[in-house]
């Protein structure tokens, strides 16, 4: 045999002795939750810049802020703020806050680390929380607990937006960071019921129980999401026993429920979906033709067809079903009636005058548009062929066309489109939504409807600091969407997620499910499943992980591509002397 | 959990004007488009890559590096044991041209160069990790493990290695098994050949001593050029054992349009098949002197 067959003879048993040796000397820990962020990886553990959705519910497992959504329909609720009063003016809020809080390495939370977060977040001009924090002209800490708060106009959702939103950051920490944008924050330190543990770049983000969080300990030990597994694998590592929480699609979920070892939760969504419409262009400029095209989708159809029955209708624009205080369910509504529709259009002079199907207007030209859509993206695609044909019904023709993320984003820029599938989040607090028709910039402003009282009413309604009013308010702006269509509504998915009853128990379901951004509550009711006998593993528990954040490429890894290289060229040597 | 794939993009419904001004200076979007040309040039070849969305503030080029070296370990041994199993199948094929083995090997192929690659990795990851549980179903390293020592994280990542490795080496077994096979049946009735048979040299020897050694030329070229392929050429391998590589961030960056690195990503892709096609080139001067690179 040749040195070089020995070699290789050598290196593979050496690879193959090596996969036989038990790889975990540490089992993971029992209660460990483990999940998955499936597509997504996090952008930032600085929750001055992280804007994904994988980021913000790391959030809110790590720090805390001054309110909370709170299931089961998310209204607001105090949370670092314990109480507060406003003045009669509405402009200045005392806030209480709770007295036994601590920062993860042991810092005691005090008023100081709440007017540090506001003014650093408008002394940096931190982008994502600068709207929250504008309004705020001065801010005071008469003592330890106690923050006063004063703002330039009466704010009516100065709990349910500024308050819930923005993120309290460690003064201790933070003071010393002066690149904020640039800072990686790799060791996160914050109020929440979780603190960091590790974060492998690409593999997967850990955590461990804060013991010391003021609402108490959660009842399970850690959770682990790993990071980007494809939705199909996930499926499969679930039903192995190797994820205890995950997101799922519709077409899993028979085989799901098959398995006696999941169960599946649905959960409503926020996520509107619906036709965005272009109120300056003929003919989608008359309210009666938007309104007969609502007479002639029929949504009920859709979801079955479409999203197998997960998803609810929309017929309070502005608002979502999940949201119930704020839904308003007196609207005007376009039930499905094909013979209303068509019975609206010949009023308009629509009539089809060379029998093709497709109705002309009074001089002749045809009702043929373009709907704009979203390339890649199923659901929207099967619900603009859907959409497309119920239309043709009526003798309106929109053709379905989807075209690339950037494409269509520019077009809507631009207002260069009759009608476009769109969606937005509906935030728990109802105004972020309703303001985007209120708002002047085109990029932002949905169907830019142009109706005074809308203006008024929702100019109001931001001073308005009597909820019962309030509400009225926002149903009569609702109303108004709803009789003025600038958007068509369709639905809104259910999110549908599943565990594993043999693991975990007690999970506080809230609309965007489980997993979604809002819901911390679960997070501190989920328990592990009792078992009889708790196994000690003493290895994992005793060693202390220094928080870290691994990917730079250890120093051996170069090493050894260096050694591969240094093979080859000496293996490519040898062949060319034997020659 | 699941999200609209605009959510993803669209940080915050209520973004103010502020904020969003803010940003497209962050990221130079305000300016000119020739402008913007200008200075995308002037920093490429500085290497400067620019920041990526996602990642922001990280500079692209470290968000690639950093993922680099899981590519380059994955695809290096995959690649090298497929041009090994490969030519080794395809060099006694075409010594035995026409016999079952030949048209097994041919037939073998094809099929799997033809196979869809993500998935036989699934069907793989079906059969090997799920019904008969012997590998895990995704990641490089088992999450959550603290390692007692460091062969047992060269096994855990060994572990791990199998399925895509699997993968890749049964799909790209096919070219250098023809291109060997093509290559030994044509030199296989070459007068030299015939001599060496003659002497009564056993076949092993013939075979890779004398017949492959100077079938070499073409091979190494195919070498070199799947080589440029080396640093992005796992795709779907790695999406669909979310293996910590380049190929999957490439396929992250576009569900969540993050064009710099994208961009980026693929201008190390286009550079590195171009050193290896060089490489190429000067290989052949070496191991043939009969070629001079001039």
């Amino acid at each position: 045999m040749t040195i070089f067959n020995r070699v290789t003879t050598a290196a593979l048993a050496l690879l193959f002795i090596s996969l036989l040796i038990p790889y975990s000397s540490c089992v993971p820990e029992e209660n460990i939750l483990r999940t998955t962020t499936l597509l997504e990886d996090l952008s930032s553990l600085n929750p001055l810049l992280g804007n994904s959705i994988t980021d913000w519910w790391i959030f809110l497992l790590l720090y805390d802020r001054l309110t909370s959504f709170v299931p089961p329909d998310l209204h607001v609720e105090p949370w670092l703020a314990e109480s507060w009063e406003v003045s009669s003016d509405g402009k200045v809020w005392t806030l209480h806050l709770v007295k036994d809080a601590t920062w993860h390495d042991g810092t005691p939370f005090t008023s100081a680390d709440v007017i540090f977060t506001i003014e650093y977040v408008k002394k940096y001009e931190i982008s994502i929380w600068l709207d929250e924090v504008q309004n705020i002209v001065d801010a005071q800490a008469p003592d330890d607990s106690t923050v006063t708060i004063t703002t330039d106009v009466p704010l009516a959702n100065f709990p349910s937006y500024v308050m819930a939103r923005t993120p309290i950051i460690p003064k201790h920490i933070w003071e010393k960071v002066d690149n904020p944008k640039e800072y990686a924050n790799e060791n996160p330190i914050g109020t929440g019921p979780f603190k960091f543990k590790e974060y492998k770049v690409g593999e997967y983000i850990s955590f461990t129980a804060y013991d010391r969080y003021w609402k108490g300990k959660p009842h399970i030990d850690g959770i682990l999401a790993k990071i980007a597994v494809p939705a199909d694998v996930s499926v499969i590592e679930a039903k192995k026993g190797e994820l205890d929480l995950l997101g799922i699609d519709v077409p899993y979920v028979k085989e799901v429920e098959a398995d006696p070892n999941l169960k599946v939760i649905v959960s409503k969504g926020i996520y509107f979906d619906h036709l965005l419409i272009n109120t300056k262009k003929y003919p989608f400029s008359l309210k009666e033709f938007r309104q007969a095209l609502a007479y002639a989708i029929d949504k009920n159809r859709l979801i079955d067809r479409v999203l197998l029955g997960y998803g609810d209708p929309v017929d309070a624009v502005g608002s979502a079903p999940a949201f119930d205080y704020w839904y308003n369910p007196n609207v005007k509504k376009y039930p499905y009636d094909l013979e209303m529709a068509k019975q609206i259009l010949d009023n308009l002079g629509f009539v089809d005058r060379n029998n093709d199907g497709i109705r002309e207007t009074r001089n002749g030209t045809k009702l043929q548009f373009e709907l704009t859509n979203l390339a890649g993206y199923s659901p929207y695609i099967r619900m603009g062929d859907v959409v497309s044909s119920q239309l043709a019904e009526i003798g309106v023709s929109m053709v379905n066309t989807p075209v690339e993320w950037a494409t269509q984003s520019k077009k809507a820029n631009e207002r260069d489109f009759y009608a476009m599938v769109w969606g937005w989040t509906i935030a728990p607090e109802p105004a972020q939504y309703l303001g985007t028709f209120r708002a002047e910039n085109p990029y932002w402003s949905a169907g830019e409807m142009r109706n005074q009282t809308f203006n008024d009413v929702f100019d109001a309604q931001k001073s308005e600091m009597s909820p019962e009013k309030r509400r009225a308010m926002i149903f009569q702006l609702e109303a108004i969407l709803s009789e003025e269509l600038p958007v068509i509504p369709i639905w809104i998915m259910d999110v549908v997620e599943a565990y594993r009853i043999d693991r975990f128990t007690n999970f506080t379901p809230a609309p965007m499910g489980i997993g979604g951004i809002y819901n911390k509550v679960t997070w501190l009711t989920v328990e592990p499943v009792a078992k009889p006998e708790v196994t000690e593993t003493t290895t994992a528990a005793t060693v202390t992980i220094q928080p870290q954040v691994t990917e730079v490429v250890p120093w051996w890894a170069y090493g050894l591509i260096v050694l591969v290289i240094v093979l080859a060229a000496a293996l490519l040597v040898k062949m060319r002397k034997r020659t | 959990m699941p999200g609209s794939p605009i959510d993803r993009f669209l940080k915050d419904p209520s973004i103010s004007e502020t904020e969003r001004q803010s940003l497209l200076r962050d990221f130079g979007l305000d300016k000119p488009l020739p402008v913007q040309f200008a200075l995308y040039l002037i920093n490429t070849l500085q290497g400067n890559l620019g920041i990526s969305f996602r990642y922001h503030p990280r500079s692209v080029l470290s968000v690639v590096l950093a993922r680099m070296p899981w590519t380059l370990y994955l695809l290096g041994i995959s690649y090298s044991l497929s041009i090994v199993v490969g030519i080794i199948l395809g060099a006694v094929a075409g010594w035995k041209k026409g016999s079952k083995l030949d048209s097994a090997t041919i037939g073998l192929s094809f099929i799997t160069r033809s196979l869809p690659v993500f998935w036989f990795g699934m069907a793989l990851l079906l059969v090997f990790s799920y019904y008969v549980a012997i590998f895990p179903s995704s990641g490089a390293v088992t999450p959550g493990v603290s390692y007692g020592s460091f062969i047992e994280f060269v096994s855990d990542v060994a572990w791990h290695s199998v399925l895509p490795m699997a993968t890749i080496v049964f799909i790209l077994l096919g070219p250098p098994a023809l291109l060997t096979r093509n290559l030994i049946a044509d030199v296989s009735s070459e007068q030299y050949i015939y001599a060496a048979k003659c002497k009564g040299l056993p076949f092993r020897t013939l075979l890779f001593k004398h017949a492959l050694r100077n079938v070499m030329l073409p091979l190494s070229s195919y070498t070199a050029v799947l080589l440029g392929y080396i640093v992005s050429g796992a795709v779907f391998t790695e999406t669909v054992f979310s293996w910590p590589g380049v190929g999957r961030l490439i396929f992250e960056a576009v569900t969540t349009r993050d064009y710099p690195l994208i961009q980026g990503a693929f201008l190390i892709t286009a550079i590195s098949v171009l050193l290896a096609n060089f490489l190429a080139d000067l290989l052949y001067s070496y191991i043939d002197p009969r070629v001079r690179y001039r």
